[in-house]
């Protein structure tokens, strides 16, 4: 798979955004992100905050907010991404989903900043 | 003259826009629905390629409203966790799973999660608009 965005997020983890899943999971069903490559990357570099998946102990949820243009100025973006480690102990993470949201999910636990 | 019942505030929408908006109607004509596999999550569309906010409505936060804050319009909603929770709860969409394409192993695996107290409830909830729609209803 083609990579359109590769970074080390807040933790030292390498995630990956792949081409097809912009392409053919976030694009059409978020126009909101449409040019915002660059707000997704902030969002895993420097988020506001990490959280646990509330179902799926493979994933995190990458918050940031105020990074998007005016009217969603005051959203978050969320950035749902899925972590494997390798048999060499290595963990890389894959982007699943990447939209605009009003507030933090209540029924996910932090894991960062403690 | 009609008083209109007070709206409940949908957090996420500013101040200026409080209160609940219009629900809009379901056009066939435009409605779409769509599974990602990937996230699990069930997407319907009243119009597509609108940009918009995703506002939680549930207390388990898997339901949300797809907002778009420059047209102050509900363009569409989402259901998070899909087949991997919300059908256990609302075995009645197990059909929309199925029409929207979800693969069919992971469907067979939520209705094998399913117990008999579940069904019978969901069968409850469907039959039961059914039979109370019915204009003879009242009995002579």
């Amino acid at each position: 798979m083609a990579a359109l965005l590769r970074c080390i997020d807040s933790l030292g983890r390498a995630i990956v955004l792949e081409d097809f899943t912009w392409n053919n999971h976030i694009l059409p069903r978020h126009a909101e992100m449409a040019d915002q490559i660059g707000v997704i990357e902030q969002t895993l570099t420097q988020p506001d905050a990490i959280h646990h998946d509330a179902r799926n102990a493979k994933r995190e949820s990458f918050y940031r907010k105020a990074l998007l243009p005016s009217p969603y100025q005051n959203d978050y973006v969320k950035v749902s991404v899925e972590f494997r480690r390798s048999a060499a102990g290595r963990v890389t993470g894959r982007v699943l989903s990447a939209y605009a949201i009003s507030r933090v999910k209540r029924t996910e636990v932090k894991k960062w900043p403690e | 003259m009609t008083e209109t019942p007070e709206q409940p505030h949908i957090p996420g929408l500013p101040p200026t826009q409080a209160g609940r908006p219009p629900f809009p109607r379901f056009d066939l004509e435009a409605l779409e629905f769509d599974y990602d596999d990937d996230s699990d999550t069930l997407t319907l569309t009243l119009s597509q390629g609108r940009p918009a906010v995703s506002i939680p409505l549930d207390d388990d936060d898997r339901m949300l409203l797809r907002f778009d804050r420059a047209a102050n319009e509900i363009v569409g909603f989402m259901i998070e966790d899909f087949i991997g929770s919300f059908v256990l709860d609302h075995p009645e969409l197990l059909e929309i799973a199925e029409f929207v394409g979800a693969e069919p192993t992971k469907i067979a695996r939520a209705r094998g999660q399913l117990s008999p107290e579940r069904k019978k409830s969901a069968a409850a909830r469907l039959l039961e608009p059914l039979f109370n729609a019915q204009p003879r209803l009242s009995v002579p």
